[in-house]
Parts: structure tokens; sequence; C-alpha cells
């Protein structure tokens, strides 16, 4: 008796039809290398919990692999990985009872961060710390991806002239508070020397 | 939030690795001059070393895990959208025991409870047998219909109670 007739839906096979998935193992073995990193480091440095981007970035491929049609091409594949990762990190700040970025105090970004050492990472921390969770992200894209507008709005969901915008000025501000922390570092760099 | 034509060369200049020292020197006098220029410049320079710093320690786990993990999940999902119709159906068979389990029971009350009427007397039969009890049924057809009534819903009922908690 076919009961896809009597109930719409029901498959009578022995094993559940899977869909076959957009990239084969090798496929995405390659992708997945190629990507990870960039992938890692935006979550990493934008979250400023590498705990969290770890959890965050395999979530993201997951739901890659299992998206229907995650794009065509490596560039499109790319984008729209970015894509999940930034939904499930603005999922992850609006979830109730989640610390935000901007609420934890500056002393937990350092004992969880161990590549703290770093002079660029160490000169940008303070000025991404004191950025909203939005601007990190837009800076982020367009200055460590160097994405487009119209790019970034594929990702973030935003409209290209509230990017162009909010992009404008979180560029403002961050450059000004780079600048004033070389100024306040200038003093203790001479007196080294 | 004026644009400057030189904006995308700013970029350019950094990704092609020319500044400061291979960058031309019209470029850096307009950097002098221009801040939004000079303001992308030094954006650009502590984002493009911080990333170059992240990528190096990047945390990365093996490609097959992820692909397992994902296969696995797509798998689940299949399963759960093939069982979405079949829950459904279970809810359905519950709703019909219970809609005719209802009247049955309504009109029981009604009769107080009064089953022992259908029965043949302790006065016509002496003792309990096989044989009486198919003859009383064959005199009375509503003990008869009650009773495959019944095991129909009890039937019924267990089964769609059994297949509704075993797919937890």
């Amino acid at each position: 008796m076919n009961w896809d007739f009597v109930i719409p839906g029901v498959k009578t096979t022995d094993t559940v039809q899977v869909t076959e998935p957009a990239m084969n193992s090798e496929r995405f073995a390659a992708f997945y290398e190629r990507s990870a990193r960039p992938l890692w480091a935006y979550l990493a440095r934008v979250s400023g919990d590498p705990a969290l981007a770890d959890d965050l970035m395999q979530e993201s491929y997951v739901r890659f692999l299992c998206a229907s049609a995650p794009g065509d091409g490596e560039v499109e594949s790319r984008r729209y990985l970015f894509r999940i990762a930034s939904n499930l990190m603005r999922d992850h700040w609006r979830r109730p009872g989640t610390t935000s970025i901007d609420d934890l105090p500056e002393e937990i970004f350092v004992s969880v961060d161990s590549t703290d050492q770093m002079d660029s990472w160490a000169r940008l921390k303070p000025a991404m710390a004191r950025m909203r969770p939005r601007d990190r992200q837009l800076l982020w894209l367009a200055y460590a991806e160097n994405y487009s507008h119209r790019e970034i709005a594929q990702i973030t969901g935003l409209a290209i002239p509230s990017i162009r915008l909010l992009l404008f000025r979180a560029r403002r501000k961050i450059s000004r508070i780079l600048l004033q922390q070389s100024e306040l570092s200038a003093p203790d760099n001479r007196r080294k020397r | 939030m004026k644009p400057c034509p030189h904006e995308t060369e700013v970029q350019a200049i950094l990704r092609n690795g020319h500044w400061p020292e291979a960058c031309e020197p019209e470029f850096r006098s307009h950097l002098e001059t221009c801040s939004t220029c000079r303001e992308r410049l030094l954006v650009l320079q502590a984002f493009h070393a911080a990333r170059t710093e992240a990528v190096q320690t990047a945390r990365v786990d093996h490609p097959n895990l992820l692909w397992w993990r994902a296969q696995l999940r797509r798998r689940n999902e299949a399963i759960e959208r093939v069982g979405k119709p079949i829950a459904t159906a279970q809810i359905f068979a519950l709703c019909i025991a219970i809609f005719a389990g209802a009247p049955l029971l309504k009109s029981q009350i009604q009769k107080g409870w009064n089953w022992s009427s259908w029965l043949p007397g302790p006065s016509s039969v002496s003792r309990f047998d096989v044989q009486s009890l198919f003859a009383s049924a064959e005199s009375d057809w509503s003990l008869l219909l009650l009773l495959t009534g019944l095991c129909t819903i009890v039937l019924l009922s267990a089964l769609a109670v059994y297949l509704a908690t075993d797919r937890k």
C-alpha cells in the first residue's frame, strides 16, 4: 500500500532519504583549509572570546554544510559562511543571560585570550573593546577582510546606505581611540629609550 | 562624510605591501593634507596586522569531524521531517479514540453503570460457562457491541500512547 497517498510526506522506503550535501568531503576539506582561519579570526576578534569563537566556528560550518544551497563558487560560499557566523554571533549576544562583551571587565579578556602578548592585537584590543559589537563586526569585515559595502550588506543584512554611515562613524571613533592610545604610549616609549 | 578619490588607493597600497617605503611621494603628500585617508590608513594598518596575527594563531579542527557532524544533523533533520506526519496521524488516532469513547462513557453514566443487567441473571445460570455467555450475547447484541467497542478503544488508545511515547 502506498502510504504517500494516505499521509503526504511519509516515505515508505527502508532508509530515510537524506538530500545530498552541496559539497563532497574533499571539496569541503579544501574550502575549510582556506576559510577556517579567517573565520576564526573574525569570530575571535569581534567577540573577544576565543573559546566562543571555537564553538561558533564549528556551528557555522555544520550549518553551512546542512544548507541546501550554500552558494556557488568560493567567494559566494565564503560570504555565506561569514553570514552564518555573523547571525550566530548576533544570536549569542541577544540571548538572555548572556553577558554582552561590553559589560565584561577588561581583566576577563586578558585571562581568556592566550594571544594577548601579540603587539598588533594588544594595540587594537582596547580600542575594539570600546566599540559596539555591530561596529566591531563592520570594521572587521571592511578593514580586515576587505569586503565591499555590498558584500557587508549581504553578510550582515543591513542596508548599504546604513553600512556606509555606520562604518564612517565607527572608523572615525576607532581611529580617534587609536590615536589617543599612541599619544599616551609615546611618552612611555620615549622614557624607555 | 565626504569621500576622497584616493580612498581605494589606500587599500591597494597597504594590500600590496607598498606602505611605507614603496609608496609614491604624491600619495605621501596627499596623506599630509587628507584626514580621511590618514584615518583610513591607520585603521587598515591596525586591522590588517591584527588579522595576520589572528590567522596564524587560529585553532582549527579537522574538517572530517565537522563533515560527519553535519551529516549526522542532516540525517536527524530528515528523520524528523519524516516523523512529523506520523506524529500527526498518532494525534489524530488519539482524538478519534477520545471522541468514540466519550459518548459511550456518557451513555454508561446515564445508565448508572448497570452492566450486570445485560448479563444473564444468577437464577438462569448457576455457574459461569462460555456457552451461556455466547448464548446471552446472541440474544442481546448490545452487549457484544459494547465489548467490541471497548476493546477497540482500549487497543487504539494503547497503540497511540505507545507510539507517541516510543518516539521520545
